[in-house]
């Protein structure tokens, strides 16, 4: 019997897929719950033993992924919010360890007991110290285990936090001095430590150099392909709306023009080359399923009608632009060049354009 | 399952079954070195009496020279194009030690077998309009077949396709089963490549051309070389006569380079790289069979460290073992025991980049050059060079440049007091005359804008590369050596010149004779010189005339940067300038007003000239004669008057009284607008600022002047006076300000203070606008 829940881990999700692949009978690094092949497969997808694509766009990045985790480094996933990173090391530690659970989020309140060990401080009163009353963290579970272990977001955690990894991921040791002068906990083969970090956000801390050599880097690009980012915005936004039966499913017109703009405002450049000025908020895939979601709730709940362009226009303000004056304006000047073009052209456009220009309101003349 | 498209022992009949088994094909790709390993196998065990390449056939004749002992690859054979507008085009078809073609006639060479070129000669292939690629293989990358075979390998393109399946067995001794799969492999390349693609282009009419060579050699004992692409279509017998080789082009053999030959440089036939597969070859035949691929790697790996750090930037032990690591381990996953190019790259991609990768990563482009290296090769002295090339390389070897490599390299040259460094400056100018790319100017004087032209030193930036001399091929037309041509260069500026009706623009033939100089073309610029003189004979142009005579310093006589003793006589040309300026003085003063500032900034340079070290070259009391002569002139316009007394008054012929006595009778002007009052002060401003604060009468009569004024007069001449005195940079501002004080007597300390208010001045003014405000409320006014 399974609880329901609003989501599973990736484990669990595909758990039929991950037995069929643990029949592959390749080299196995030790402590690894599939080979190296099949944690490929897992991710990139294979068609002969029915495992669609996980993630999608860059097959030599995964590549890489893997290889760095048999080795001694940790990997270290960077890049523009909302690019998949947390999703491609949940889908790495599930592949590799069976579990996907042994996960650290990086927040500015996170102290080095969450990333050591804690006490149960009932039974250390009672007892004074002792294995019982200890209380593990994420990485010392999973150095037990010999599994890998996730610290999401590492830049968000202070400088001094992020330094215990540094000791730990060397000696591959924990040493609790509070139970005995000898006594360490040493991490089983399969261990390692995928971090994510993002290093252009606001409010995001350095990283020492000392911490960075003990990682591999790589970075998770936005997706490349327009009909693949359309594919899987559609599929996650028919996922969130499993629970609304009664709404009629998105059109393909309105997803594109969804994931045009979205491109347009990423990379500051429209596909003919024409460049717009790019704002600064994070226009990822992640935010884009964000603005679709709501403007199907906003058609089915208050217009009871299908997803139009003027949906997509009404949420696009709240959900994306939501405090830099500057990047209103941005976005008045692509809804008023590009977005007027458009909509002499498509009915959609034409519908978003009005929308738009109405949410806008009118030009303030001092501007 | 669908039907294979071809087996293994099928394929093996195809190629080597047909005609008795006395024509073998072998399928190759253009510089692979596993094919070439394969192909002298296949030679050595077949014996050929002749050899089959798909090459033009016109090209035949470098034969001999691509196998002399004295030629190191890579080499290329450069055809040139017919002439067209934008220069001739020039193909160039390059062997390396990678080559299987190379390979092919080496071995022709050993066993004394007949060697032909089957291919379409160039002039048949050669378009006016576009540069002729030869053999484009991008169905090696695009073709369907390859995309799903990417896909159900886990590689990521053509190239690392071809890499995993075929160069992997470098060294290795089946040939018949590799060039099987080298013909599968290409025949579904070919399968999947769209028909408009093949029709479209002259591929059919060359397979045509090749199938009737093979033909025409039936009976004999014969290997044909061709790229893998044409092998299908060649292996029927078909009924083609050889066409005649009526359309011949000029080539020859030339050194060539890795940098060209990487395909990223503009080369589409070819594997990229090729640094790193020279490596493997070299490793192949160092040991007589497969390389050890661990040691390639290593020793790769420790190579590029080194190159890094000779680019300042080190690779930490750690990071390299990393990144060997990693690519190790990326060719296991892969399934391959070598390590091949992509595992190389990602290696260092993981390893080595500590933060967000981007496009211009410093560690990826360094080892992409690395990789691509930066050899270049020699053509033999006998395959005849193109005179030009040979002097080329003659001149560049005595200017101490490498030209075994072609890594742009920074020179410095002490052209000044160093006449052999004069000597290569003046080549480089040539090669640039040219417009070759061999080098390029970063800084140093520039005699022909005359900027800079104190500097001492030239600072370039060289590399020698095969398309150096491509372009000295395509411009051999115009003369047999270097300065020849640049010579000839000069003389087509000028021609174009005279075509665009500016025959007689002195400023222009100027710079031609001065580049020439600079070039050191003095010899040739007679002509040049002749109509230059002519054209100052007959000129106005006042400030063309100043600038040709500020100009000419640089080379007129013996000690000029720029003099050469078997140039025209540039002196007497400058004297002959200096004596039309001077007769153009006397019709000054009548010239419209628009004129008169290009013609004051003229009088400003030639003075310059006058007092600075080559004064003795001209007679300058003529010129000052001239000044004294529009002065006396009458309706003298008040700006010129103050121009040219600040020149007298600077070369010592007149006193500062008067210079004085005008300023204060131009400023006091009765009945004259404030700007013609102000006049003649804007014009000593232009030539002789520095009288303002050094001739002390001057300023004080001027301030003198402006003190008698009443106050409206004051006001009225005041804003024509601070336009005037914009002309002054700060400094000099602040140098007059500094000398008023002295004459008004105040203290030259406070002047650049700052006022300060008191808390005791602010308490004021506000209880003086409380009060006003105050006031205001009471009348109903606030």
């Amino acid at each position: 019997m399974t609880e329901q829940t609003l989501r599973q881990a990736a484990e669990t999700d595909f758990a039929d897929q991950l037995t069929r692949l643990a029949a592959d009978d390749g080299p196995r690094p030790t402590g690894w719950h599939l080979t190296p092949r099949a944690v490929r497969r897992f991710i990139t997808g294979d068609p002969s033993l029915d495992i669609a694509p996980k993630f999608v766009g860059d097959d030599a990045l995964v590549d890489r992924c893997i290889v760095s985790l048999m080795g001694r480094q940790g990997l270290m996933l960077v890049g523009e919010p909302g690019t998949a990173k947390s999703l491609l090391s949940e889908l790495l530690a599930a592949a590799i360890s069976g579990r996907s659970t042994n996960v650290v989020q990086g927040s500015a309140g996170i102290i080095e007991d969450h990333l050591r060990y804690g006490w149960n401080y009932a039974l250390l009163l009672a007892e004074g110290p002792s294995p019982r009353a200890m209380v593990p963290s994420p990485v010392l579970q999973a150095m037990q285990a010999g599994q890998i272990v996730r610290v999401e977001e590492l830049t968000r955690c202070a400088p001094e936090v992020q330094d215990v990894l540094i000791s730990l991921m060397s000696e591959k040791t924990i040493t609790v001095p509070e139970l005995g002068s000898d006594v360490e906990y040493r991490a089983r083969p399969g261990f390692n430590v995928i971090a994510t970090a993002n290093l252009r956000d606001r409010g995001v801390h350095d990283m020492s150099s000392a911490l960075k050599r003990r990682f591999n880097f790589e970075t998770v690009h936005p997706i490349a392909d327009a009909a693949f980012e359309r594919d899987l915005v559609a599929r996650q936004v028919a996922e969130r709306m499993a629970d609304h039966p009664g709404a009629p499913a998105a059109d393909t017109d309105v997803l594109d023009l969804l994931v045009t703009v979205f491109r347009d405002l990423r990379r500051g450049r429209l596909e003919d080359g024409t460049t717009v000025a790019a704002p600064r908020a994070v226009m990822s895939t992640a935010e884009s399923v964000n603005v679709a979601h709501a403007a199907l709730l906003d058609a089915t709940y208050l217009d009871q009608g299908a997803v139009a362009g003027r949906h997509l226009a009404r949420q696009l303000q709240g959900v994306v632009f939501k405090d830099d004056p500057e990047d209103a304006r941005k976005f008045r000047s692509y809804i008023d060049i590009v977005a007027r073009d458009r909509a002499g052209k498509s009915a959609v456009w034409r519908d978003f354009f009005k929308a738009a220009q109405a949410a806008l309101g009118p030009q303030d003349p001092a501007k | 399952m669908t039907e294979p498209l071809i087996t293994r022992d099928r394929a093996e009949a195809e190629l080597f079954g047909t005609r008795g088994s006395t024509c073998l094909f072998a399928p190759i790709r253009h510089h692979s070195p596993a094919c070439a390993w394969m192909l002298r196998a296949m030679i050595r065990d077949h014996a050929p009496e002749v050899i089959l390449i798909e090459m033009p056939a016109d090209l035949a004749a470098h034969i001999p020279h691509l196998t002399d002992p004295e030629t190191v690859a890579p080499v290329a054979i450069a055809a040139l194009g017919p002439e067209a507008e934008a220069g001739r085009s020039v193909a160039y078809y390059p062997f390396s030690d990678t080559s299987p073609e190379l390979m092919a006639l080496r071995e022709a060479a050993r066993l004394g077998a007949e060697v032909r070129f089957i291919d379409l000669a160039t002039g048949a292939r050669v378009k006016d309009d576009a540069r002729p690629i030869p053999q484009p293989e991008d169905p090696f990358d695009t073709a369907a077949f390859i995309a799903a075979s990417c896909q159900r390998l886990g590689l990521r393109d053509g190239n690392e396709l071809w890499d995993h399946l075929f160069e992997v067995r470098l060294g290795e001794d089946d040939w018949r089963r590799f060039f099987a799969d080298v013909h599968a492999y290409c025949l579904a390349i070919r399968e999947t490549t769209p028909k408009g693609r093949i029709d479209g282009d002259d591929t059919r009419p060359r397979e045509a051309a090749m199938r009737a060579h093979i033909a025409a050699c039936a009976g004999k004992r014969m290997v044909v070389v061709t790229g893998g692409f044409h092998t299908p279509a060649l292996i029927g017998e078909g009924s083609d006569s050889v066409p005649k080789p009526d359309k011949s082009s000029e080539s020859y053999l030339i050194s060539y380079g890795e940098e060209a030959l990487d395909a990223l440089s503009g080369y589409a036939a070819g594997l990229r790289h090729p640094a790193w597969y020279a490596r493997a070859m070299a490793a192949a035949e160092a040991k007589g069979g497969p390389p050890d691929w661990d040691a390639l790697l290593l020793e790769t790996g420790t190579d590029f460290a080194a190159h890094m750090k000779a680019a300042k930037r080190r690779i930490a032990q750690p990071q390299l073992v990393e990144m060997l690591t990693m690519a190790k381990g990326l060719a296991a996953m892969k399934g391959r025991t070598a390590t091949l190019l992509p595992d190389l790259f990602d290696g260092a991609r993981t390893a080595l980049i500590k933060g967000q990768a981007g496009p211009g990563e410093p560690f990826t482009e360094g080892l992409h050059a690395f990789l691509r290296g930066t050899r270049l090769g020699t053509a033999p002295r006998a395959a005849g060079r193109p005179p030009i090339v040979a002097d080329a390389r003659d001149r560049a070897g005595r200017a101490r440049i490498d030209l075994d490599d072609s890594t742009r390299k920074a020179r410095k040259l002490d052209i000044r007091r160093k006449p052999a460094h004069r000597a290569a400056s003046q080549f480089l100018h040539q090669m640039n005359l040219l417009d070759t790319g061999f080098a390029s100017l970063t800084s140093g004087p520039d005699f022909v804008t005359g900027s800079r032209v104190d500097l001492l030193f030239e600072e370039w930036d060289i590399g020698w590369s095969p398309f150096v001399e491509g372009r000295l091929i395509d411009v051999a037309h115009q003369g047999a050596t270097v300065p020849q041509a640049a010579g000839a260069v000069l003389l087509a500026r000028r021609a174009a010149l005279f075509e665009q009706g500016r025959g007689d623009d002195i400023a222009a033939l100027l710079t031609l004779v001065i580049t020439g100089l600079r070039a050191g073309l003095g010899a040739r610029l007679s002509a040049m010189v002749g109509e230059l003189t002519e054209s100052v004979t007959n000129t106005g142009d006042l400030a063309g005339l100043a600038a040709m005579i500020d100009r000419l310093q640089a080379a007129a006589a013996p000690g000029d940067p720029l003099h050469d003793a078997d140039a025209p006589d540039l002196l007497a040309l400058a004297r002959r300038a200096f004596d039309r300026l001077v007769y153009l003085c006397a019709d000054l003063p009548d010239r419209p007003d628009d004129e008169l500032d290009p013609a004051i900034a003229a009088l400003r340079t030639l003075a310059g000239v006058l007092r600075g070290p080559n004064a003795d070259r001209f007679e300058g009391n003529r010129f000052d004669a001239a000044m004294e002569d529009i002065l006396q002139a009458e309706d003298c316009p008040p700006r010129l008057m103050g121009a040219v007394m600040g020149l007298l008054v600077r070369a010592g012929r007149r006193d500062d009284g008067d210079l004085a006595r005008l300023l204060s009778g131009s400023l006091r002007g009765i009945g004259g607008t404030p700007d013609a009052r102000a006049a003649a002060l804007d014009g000593l401003l232009t030539t002789a600022p520095m009288l303002l604060w050094q001739a002390r009468a001057v300023l004080e009569a001027a301030n003198a002047t402006l003190i008698a004024l009443d106050d409206d007069g004051f006001l009225a001449l005041l804003p024509s006076l601070r336009r005037s005195l914009t002309a002054l940079n700060p400094h000099e501002t602040d140098r007059l300000a500094e000398e008023l004080t002295l004459i008004l007597g105040e203290n030259t300390a406070t002047l650049g203070q700052r006022q300060s208010f008191s808390e005791a001045d602010l308490h004021r003014g506000m209880a003086l606008d409380r009060a006003l405000g105050e006031a205001l409320r009471v009348d109903g006014l606030a």
